[in-house]
Order: C-alpha cells, then structure tokens, then sequence
C-alpha cells in the first residue's frame, strides 16, 4: 500500500512537472528567413521554380475536336474531397461521355480527411490526382521526401479561399453589403485550421493587419460564427457561405484572399512526370475532356447542376445547392478569361511558395529542383 | 531474459527491418523514409520534438491522473453501493465511445483553445479499462476472509483497506499497462484533433507538409515515449506486488 501510494504520488508529481514543462511555441519547420520578400522570391525562382512543376502545354484550346487515339486507356483519377459538387466537371466528362470519347474509361477515386492522393499518385496507385490547391503540390515538390510531380491543369483559377464572417449590423434575411478590410480582423478570432493559419497570417500581414493582434483557434465548423465563438473563419468561398445561407445567414461577408494578393489556384489536376514523359496523349485527352466538361458546367449550369446532384453521393445536394456553388464559382474557373480555362500561372504560384518560406511552411532545397 | 533486454531488442530489430525493407523494396521516401534520413531529423530538430513532446507527456498524465481518480472513485461506489455498477455501465459504455470528431467542434466552442479538450479525450480512454479492472479486483477478493472481518465487526473501510483493495492491486496495475501507455496515445489524438501544440499537432503538420521523414521521427518518439511509460508501469508493478513474488 505505501508503495502504491507512493506511485501515485510519483505518477501526480511527473503530471505536475509534465505540466510545467516548457512548451514550445506553436511549430514551425524551420525559422523565418532574414532576407527580405524580393530576395526570396529570387532564391525560389531559382531553386524551386513552379515553371519547372507547372506546365499549360497540354491543355488544348477551345473548339479543339475530339482527340485521335489508337487505344482506350484506363485512368484512376483521384478527387480532392468525398463526392460533393466540387468534383462537378469529372462528373459532367463522365456523364457527357466526353473521356469516353477520348479514349479513357476513367475511375472516380473518393477523397477525404485521410486522402493523400499527392502520396498516393508518387507511389503509381492513381494516374492523376487532383489536389485541392497549389499550395499543396509546392509542398509536396519542397519535401524531402516528395516525388517528381506536374502540375497539368487548375480548374479554379483563381483561390476560393476567404475569411468568412457574419454581419451582425444586417438582418440575417438580407444579403450584406459589407466590405470587409484586414484592419477589422484586429482583436478578433478568426477559426482555422492548421494547414491555413500560415495563409491568414501572410494575408493579413500582407495588407498592414499585423498578425500578432488576431487570434487564431482550430476549429472548422460555421456553427462557430454563428454561435459568436469566433468572428471570422478560414473558408472556401464556394463552399461554408451556403452552409450558412442553408442555415438562414444570408448576411454573410467574406474577405477573399485572391483580392488581397494571396495568389493560388485550386482542384489541381497532378501527375508524376515520368507519367507524362510516357504518355503525354493521354494527358492531352484528358485535359481535353475536362475542358469540355468545364465549359459545359459554364454555358449550361442548371444541366450540370442536375447531373451534379446525382452522382454527389458523398454529400447529397439538390441541383439548386448545386448551382449556387456554381454562381459563386464561375469567376475563379474563368480567372482572367475564357481562353485561358484549366491554366496555372507559375509566376502566381513562385510568388505564393516566396511568402510560404518566409512563413516557415516549407524551406528551399539546397540544390535547384 | 532481463526485462529491458527486449525493449532493447526491438530499438535494434525495427531499424534492422526497416533499412532491409528499404534495400529490398526501394519504396519512395513519400511512403518509407531511409531510417538515416528520418535520425537526421530527429537530431536536427531534437529541441522542438523534446518540447513537444513534454507538451504531450503532460497533458497524458495529467489526464491520466485525473482518469484515475474518477476510477477510483466509481469502484469504491460500485463496491459500497449494491447495484450501483449496473446502473453505471451503459452510461460509462456509451460515454467511452463516442467518436471524438463528433465532440471536437462542441469541445472547443465550449472550452476554448485550453487544456480542457485534451484532458477530456485522455480521461475518456484511460477511465474505462482502470474502472473496469477495478471493479473485477474488488470482486475477486476473498469471501471467506470479508465474513470473517464481518463477525469482527470490522468498518465498510477496514472491509475494503484489508481484504478488497490488496485483492484488486493486481487488476489495478494491470490495468495501468494499458491504460497508461493508451494515455499517450490519447493524448496525441486529442492534439490531432485541437491543439498548436505537442507530437499530435506535429503529426499534422508533418502531414499537411508531406514531411514523412518527421512524421516517422514523431511516431519513434511517441513509441519510445509509450515503451518508457511501460517501463515505468513494470516497475512499479515489481516494487508493489514484491510480497507475490515472494
């Protein structure tokens, strides 16, 4: 008995102690560099530049007919999230039968919290992975442990990323007229998640709103803004605005990111680049496909709605849920025009990994790459 | 064999296994790091992983702590009161098992960015298997001795100090082998879910970066941390049920 209690005197002794042990400031990888916004830029254009992981050669124009092929091909795609609306052009390419008429019996491939298709497609099971933004495949290229991937097409030009909050000053039955700037953010909490803490932080400080006076917390739920426990929320334009307008907020505002010089591109389409060396035909048909698919989800929205809605089956949405994402979608698929559909710009993409390495979220490899 | 021999020989055998597999399936580091490349990382960044690490040892025993109280508590009800522990166990049952990413989100909007969350989660995992070994220590003890100590005249508390409690000591250490090791587990789990700090929060990070060479170094450190904890619990285990030995 005395030995026992001794134990557990031990056991709350060690807890204490435990306890009191110097806890380190939320990680980082590696410590802020010195040098100043240009020179990293400089030191990524040269060591880890995005024309080098991003290429817009594949993508056919408009108009382009269908592409010739001497054998149908076989692809697993795999999606960036469970089968929502987000995955709407590779169900429209399906349903239009436009892969079929490219030669390639494709495979849907469900994503989800435990997704890694970037992993996955290193190591040959899917063909193509479709990643949810470029910031994600820079990483994936800066790790040490990486693989040689390509950037081949971005269906959302531009980032769906935003700081959603709700206008307390307008009914939750109006639509608010609220233009939000970073200066408002001082003092407030703003919920993230841990992979957009960086971004928030860099946007904020980008435009004068040093991050130090916002507080960040880690959850991901829109119950949060509207229960007050937080006053902004890291979000994708496109997707917890209609959680919210589904809940009855239509005042909602947002702070997107694309306007406050965070430059990013989102669903990316990715593959290993041995794959393409070897089949670059097959990339072609593809990008072919998914450019029909995505003009079709622009010039007939209520058709790729309903066609949506039915192959969604991870998240059931009826085609007017559907269409509202498309509403608010169809700028960041066009990005600066019409021509330019399914195109990444690695310039953007250089400027975006400059600010991640002086937030710390990925360091430069020694050698060019 | 010594105890600490076969902790000894599995710090020696996994790396052993680990580099062969590595010579003979040549996987790409994005699924299996070279061992070198991962004990790089676990130099090179030592001061963070040390840090977060007490972070973590922290919040398991402290949790763990707290679950053993509870424990504690709810057997000695159980013991005194007839009928208590069918009265409890569904709740308890129903308790344990709910999914934490379902209470994540109410956690935090309720307690905030604090410690509360992870404790929560700790005591969640830890409490049941102390409560339950608990409950069947108690019942194992002697018959004959507890009627003998009633036609003494013996106290509830001399019944339970003389007779129950040297009776569970055994469960109760048993049980500390899976609880206790399971505390860390829980602890890393509940940061996943909520923290910026600690292995669990770099298990995401290292994730969400696709650094498996720290994502390996960070499953070691939580490994040898668990074994250490196992350890400690053998200890303790050969100290207090020295007199079974015997």
């Amino acid at each position: 008995m005395p030995s026992l209690l001794r134990f557990l005197l031990a056991l709350a002794f060690a807890a204490l102690l435990s306890a009191c042990g110097r806890a380190p400031p939320p990680a980082a990888p590696a410590a802020a560099p010195a040098a100043t916004y240009a020179q990293t830029l400089a030191s990524v254009q040269a060591r880890l530049p995005a024309a080098r992981y991003a290429t817009n050669d594949f993508i056919p124009d408009a108009g382009t007919p269908p592409p010739a092929f001497d054998r149908r091909v076989r692809l697993r795609i795999g999606m960036p999230w469970l089968l929502n609306d987000e995955e709407a052009p590779w169900y429209i390419a399906q349903e239009k039968k436009f892969f079929a008429a490219a030669g390639l019996d494709v495979e849907l491939l469900s994503g989800g919290p435990a997704h890694n298709y970037l992993a996955v497609l290193a190591g040959g099971g899917v063909e193509i992975g479709v990643i949810n933004m470029t910031t994600q495949v820079t990483k994936f290229v800066a790790s040490p442990t990486g693989a040689d991937v390509v950037i081949v097409a971005v269906t959302l030009r531009r980032t769906p990323e935003a700081i959603l909050a709700i206008d307390h000053d307008t009914p939750r039955d109006r639509r608010s007229t609220r233009v939000l700037r970073a200066a408002d953010f001082a003092g407030k909490t703003i919920a993230v998640e841990t992979t957009s803490q960086y971004v928030m932080e860099s946007v904020l400080a980008l435009n004068g709103q040093p991050p130090g006076e916002v507080k960040f917390l880690r959850v991901s739920t829109v119950d949060t803004l509207i229960m007050r426990r937080v006053d902004g929320m890291a979000s994708w334009i496109v997707n917890q605005p209609r959680l919210l307008e589904d809940a009855g907020y239509l005042n909602w505002v947002a702070y997107p990111l694309a306007q406050h010089g965070w430059e990013g591109a989102a669903d990316v389409s990715v593959v290993r680049r041995d794959f393409l060396r070897d089949q670059p035909d097959v990339v072609r048909r593809y990008l072919w496909a998914l450019r029909q698919a995505v003009e079709f989800m622009l010039d007939e929205p209520v058709a790729a709605a309903e066609i949506t809605s039915r192959y969604a089956t991870g998240q059931p949405l009826t085609p007017a849920q559907v269409l509202r994402r498309f509403e608010l979608q169809r700028d960041l698929v066009l990005g600066d025009g019409r021509a330019g559909l399914l195109r990444a710009d690695p310039d953007a993409i250089d400027r975006t990994a400059a600010h991640m390495v002086r937030a710390g979220v990925i360091a430069l490899p020694a050698a060019p790459r | 064999m010594k105890a600490p021999l076969p902790f000894l020989l599995v710090l020696l055998a996994v790396p052993a296994a680990w580099q062969l597999a590595i010579w003979c399936f040549e996987p790409k580091p994005a699924f299996l790091p070279p061992p070198a490349m991962v004990a790089g990382v676990l130099w090179t960044e030592r001061s963070a992983l040390l840090g977060h690490t007490l972070v973590t040892l922290g919040e398991a025993v402290l949790g763990y702590a707290i679950a053993n109280v509870f424990a504690l508590g709810c057997a000695l009800f159980c013991f005194h009161v007839g009928g208590a522990e069918r009265v409890l166990a569904p709740w308890l049952v129903a308790l344990k098992n709910v999914p934490f990413p379902t209470v994540a989100s109410i956690l935090v909007v309720v307690m905030g960015d604090s410690l509360g969350p992870k404790l929560i989660v700790v005591v969640l995992v830890t409490f049941f298997p102390i409560l339950a070994n608990l409950n069947k220590g108690l019942k194992t003890a002697d018959p004959v001795l507890i009627d003998r100590l009633r036609t003494l005249h013996a106290t509830r508390w001399q019944i339970f100090r003389k007779a129950a409690w040297p009776a569970a000591i055994p469960f109760y250490l048993a049980a500390h082998e899976i609880a206790f090791t399971g505390s860390i587990i829980a602890a890393i789990v509940a940061e996943w879910l909520f923290a910026q700090r600690g292995l669990g929060f770099l298990i995401v990070q290292a994730s969400t970066q696709f650094r498996t060479d720290r994502l390996f170094a960070v499953t070691l450190v939580a490994s040898v941390v668990a074994m250490l904890v196992y350890g400690l619990v053998g200890l303790a285990e050969r100290r207090v049920l020295r007199w079974q030995r015997a």
